[in-house]
């Protein structure tokens, strides 16, 4: 077995392990699985409907503009990987406007903090990545840049977040 | 349209938003979504509400 195949291995399980203690961390803080009412469920069906409508939007323009060739500006997975983060973004967004992003038992300082958390994160490997020079390779946007697209998500799904906290203390200011 | 029998009917026994959301099982901005008239809830919600208030289904969400 060769170092690179022990070193992949040692990632991998390094990075479940992280992810249990993590999910068990989180687990206690909320107090048990995400619990939504009807009508965040309601809210949180049509944001998934949103979200599978942008994406096959995004699979039929990309299909169309590049019938016979795949796209010369960026790799195949990196291609799939721009789909999914636009259609995670519209459920996200609509979810958060509409409050019902959060579950009933969770704490919006936490989910607030994780939104920054995350996305500083990975807006931080994105920054590293650019540096580098590793996310344009050839002309050719590589996979490598999905730190940067997620760590703008999780800033967007901040900021959103924090707007649609402020205009509801303002409406119930008005109140 | 907004439901502002509820509203009186939370008021009229000094309970918030918030505590009345905790006693039915819902999120705050449900309660808020309800008496705004921005959500239609379901009979399950309604008779919840109904319970925890001492107040009828009638009283409350009959127009």
């Amino acid at each position: 077995m060769s170092m690179y195949t022990i070193g992949m291995i040692t990632g991998i399980l390094a990075a479940a392990l992280i992810m249990a203690l993590f999910a068990k961390r989180i687990n206690k803080i909320r107090r048990g699985p995400c619990k939504y009412d009807e009508r965040q469920e309601l809210v949180r069906g049509r944001g998934f409907k949103y979200g599978f409508f942008t994406l096959m939007a995004y699979n039929l323009v990309l299909g169309t503009a590049y019938m016979d060739a795949a796209p010369e500006w960026c790799d195949m997975l990196m291609q799939n990987i721009i789909g999914v983060v636009l259609a995670v973004s519209v459920f996200g967004v609509y979810c958060i406007w509409n409050d019902a992003y959060m579950s009933i038992n969770e704490s919006p300082s936490f989910v607030y903090f994780f939104f920054w958390g995350i996305g500083g994160l990975n807006l931080f490997s994105g920054v590293m990545n650019l540096v580098h020079g590793s996310i344009v390779e050839d002309g050719r946007l590589t996979f490598r840049g999905s730190n940067l697209m997620l760590g703008a998500i999780f800033v967007l799904f901040g900021i959103v977040f924090w707007m649609r906290n402020h205009s509801r203390n303002h409406d119930e200011e008005l109140q | 349209m907004k439901n502002l029998r509820l509203k009186s009917a939370r008021a009229a026994k000094d309970i918030s938003q918030q505590m009345l959301a905790e006693l039915v099982g819902v999120s705050r901005q449900t309660i808020s979504a309800i008496e705004k008239g921005d959500y239609n809830p379901t009979i399950r919600l309604c008779i919840a509400i109904c319970k925890a208030l001492d107040k009828t289904l009638d009283e409350l969400f009959w127009e």
